[in-house]
């Protein structure tokens, strides 16, 4: 559907501060992502993981910093949500579906304006049968438990086939059968599509099951490294420049 | 079902709410406007039923009951070439109880004018001080041929009931001309005159005699007549601004429950924009709920148009009021609600574009 491959970020000095400078999420972060590379950037609760994933995602703006997409300034990317909605997948913590929409209608809400009505329907169809949701298409998503809202989250991720996804602990709220099958969906998409993943977990093991992990710590990333035996092989260890010394150490997801 | 439906059906109480003050703004709207319009109607019905080709007032006067046209304008104009005959008519209203306001027309039953009005009981007008009652008004205020009342301080005897199937007439009273400008003190002066041209007679040229000649006369084809009572024209301007006043508060009202709805749905228009929506795909769907409800409102507001002109108190303005909706008044009122409410749309539809993407992945 789009080009090849997943998509590269390179991220020089991201900062973000909130509420006038008082709290600092991002204080100068570097980072270098590979096309079709997947990712776990782990660290505690508030050190600034969903924030930078939302810079990723050009849902916000920095306050300083570059971020290039594709080598491309994320600035020159425009219309922005045009270029999201051809190139990125996003699973958010919760999984934000429109209750009032069926599981189909809610699969499609990427597609709008983006595919023809056939083309959407054949598309969600493809999606619904392939997470097992078929005979959920036509359910409120109002009436799915939580962890049936997170699958079909995430299968609004993909059903764009994007060429990258970014997730925000994708199974933090579901049992761990439910959480082990978006992890099937996710790595099985990028496999498929060659895909960039990057996903935000607090779950070592998961992250440990990914090519690298991006390490934070108080809005900064302290360690990268690449997995042992992780899924992808391209385990190539990229440490960002600017990162402190003994940062790039192989962390192997583990502490 | 529309997801945009199942969108409002989420605050049912709300949208209901919504949707009743809407059509009830649009049904004032539509019976207000139709009120006036059905008055102007009235009064050019009353002209058609004439068949005459002109209509004669004093120049710059409002309205018929405020013309003054003496005897000798009366002969000035029987001496217009192409001028067939000539019917004076007085307009005069009064008090009867139980009515407050009852018309008195004051017409010569010999003149043409007054074949279409038919007498149902007892006979027509043979003398002075005699009154002809319409069948409605006669109803209204129980009277019978042979029946005596006193309108301006003269005793006028009923000697019949008429019907001409115009509410103007028939909810009104006639006597003869020199009845009427005796018991409204006029002086042998007339409010109306109305022309017949003879056969093959332009109209153009002897309304620019008319003008030319008599330049304190306003002659106006009789088809226009309505047009030209201005008084008409500010009843219905005044109706149209008081009504266009209760749309635009209802709107509003709808304005500040979408932009209150949008400000409940922060998160989901931070979810469609990060989904790769755009900000006029998200704004458009707020339009869209909003131009739903007001639909929605405009629909309901027929019935409730009708209903109120059936429920009217009409009384002593019976013969005013007109009978139905014009279809034009009906698309006149869906249409400003309409306007009004994809205008008032705006703000709420700008405050769904400002939802920042980035929102969607915050706790809020």
């Amino acid at each position: 559907m789009h080009g090849v491959g997943g998509v590269a970020f390179s991220a020089r000095g991201l900062t973000r501060s909130f509420d006038g400078g008082l709290v600092w999420a991002l204080r100068g972060v570097d980072l270098e992502i590979a096309a079709g590379e997947r990712v776990a950037i782990v660290g505690r609760t508030g050190c600034g993981k969903s924030t930078l994933l939302s810079l990723l995602a050009l849902l916000d703006d920095p306050d300083a910093g570059d971020l290039l997409v594709d080598g491309r300034p994320a600035g020159g990317l425009r219309p922005r949500e045009a270029w999201r909605g051809a190139n990125v997948g996003i699973v958010f913590q919760l999984h934000h579906l429109l209750l009032h929409l069926t599981v189909a209608e809610n699969l499609a809400l990427p597609l709008v304006g983006r595919a023809r009505r056939r083309d959407r329907r054949r598309r969600v169809g493809e999606v619904v049968e392939r997470f097992g949701l078929g005979h959920r298409a036509d359910t409120l998503a109002a009436r799915l438990s939580g962890g049936e809202r997170q699958l079909v989250a995430v299968a609004r991720a993909l059903v764009g086939d994007p060429r990258a996804v970014l997730a925000d602990e994708p199974t933090g709220s579901v049992d761990s059968e439910t959480g082990s099958t978006i992890m099937e969906a996710l790595l099985g998409w990028a496999r498929r599509r060659d895909g960039t993943l990057v996903l935000v977990t607090h779950d070592e093991t998961l992250a440990g099951s990914l090519d690298r992990v991006l390490r934070m710590s108080d809005g900064r990333i302290v360690s990268s490294g690449a997995v042992r035996g992780g899924h992808g092989g391209r385990g190539a260890a990229v440490s960002p420049p600017g990162l402190a010394a003994g940062a790039g150490t192989d962390v192997a997801g583990r502490p | 079902m529309l997801p945009a439906v199942r969108s409002l059906l989420r605050r049912p109480a709300r949208t209901l709410l919504t949707v009743s003050g809407i059509a009830v703004a649009a049904g004032n709207y539509i019976l207000l406007v139709s009120l006036a319009h059905g008055m102007k109607l009235q009064a050019q019905g009353l002209v058609d039923e004439l068949g005459t080709d002109v209509a004669v007032m004093r120049a710059g006067s409002p309205f018929p009951m405020d013309s003054r046209m003496t005897g000798d304008d009366v002969e000035a104009l029987r001496q217009v070439p192409g001028v067939a005959a000539v019917s004076e008519v007085v307009v005069a209203t009064t008090r009867l109880e139980p009515r407050n306001f009852l018309f008195v027309f004051g017409l010569d039953p010999r003149q043409r004018i007054a074949g279409g009005i038919r007498v149902m009981e007892g006979r027509s007008l043979e003398g002075s001080d005699e009154l002809l009652v319409g069948d409605v008004a006669a109803e209204q205020l129980e009277l019978r041929p042979g029946d005596r009342v006193e309108i301006g301080r003269t005793r006028l005897e009923v000697v019949g009931l008429y019907h001409s199937g115009r509410a103007f007439l028939d909810t009104g009273t006639i006597v003869d001309i020199p009845t009427a400008q005796r018991v409204f003190d006029l002086g042998g002066r007339v409010n109306l005159v109305f022309l017949d041209l003879a056969d093959d007679v332009e109209l153009k040229p002897v309304l620019d005699h008319v003008h030319r000649t008599l330049p304190r006369l306003e002659a106006s084809p009789s088809d226009l007549f309505a047009a030209r009572l201005r008084n008409l024209d500010l009843v219905r301007v005044y109706a149209r601004i008081l009504a266009l006043l209760a749309v635009v508060v209802a709107a509003i009202t709808v304005a500040t429950t979408m932009s209150l709805g949008v400000v409940e749905r922060r998160q989901e228009m931070a979810v469609l924009r990060s989904l790769g929506w755009s900000r006029w795909r998200v704004a458009r769907r707020v339009v869209g709920e909003a131009m739903l409800q007001v639909s929605a409102g405009a629909c309901l507001a027929l019935p409730i148009a009708v209903a109120g002109l059936r429920l009217l108190p009409a009384g002593d303005l019976s013969g005013l009021l007109p009978q139905t909706i014009p279809v034009a008044v009906m698309a006149e009122g869906i249409a400003v609600v309409l306007a009004v409410g994809a205008l008032f749309s705006v703000g709420p539809a700008m405050q769904a574009m400002a939802a920042r993407p980035a929102d969607a992945l915050r706790a809020l």
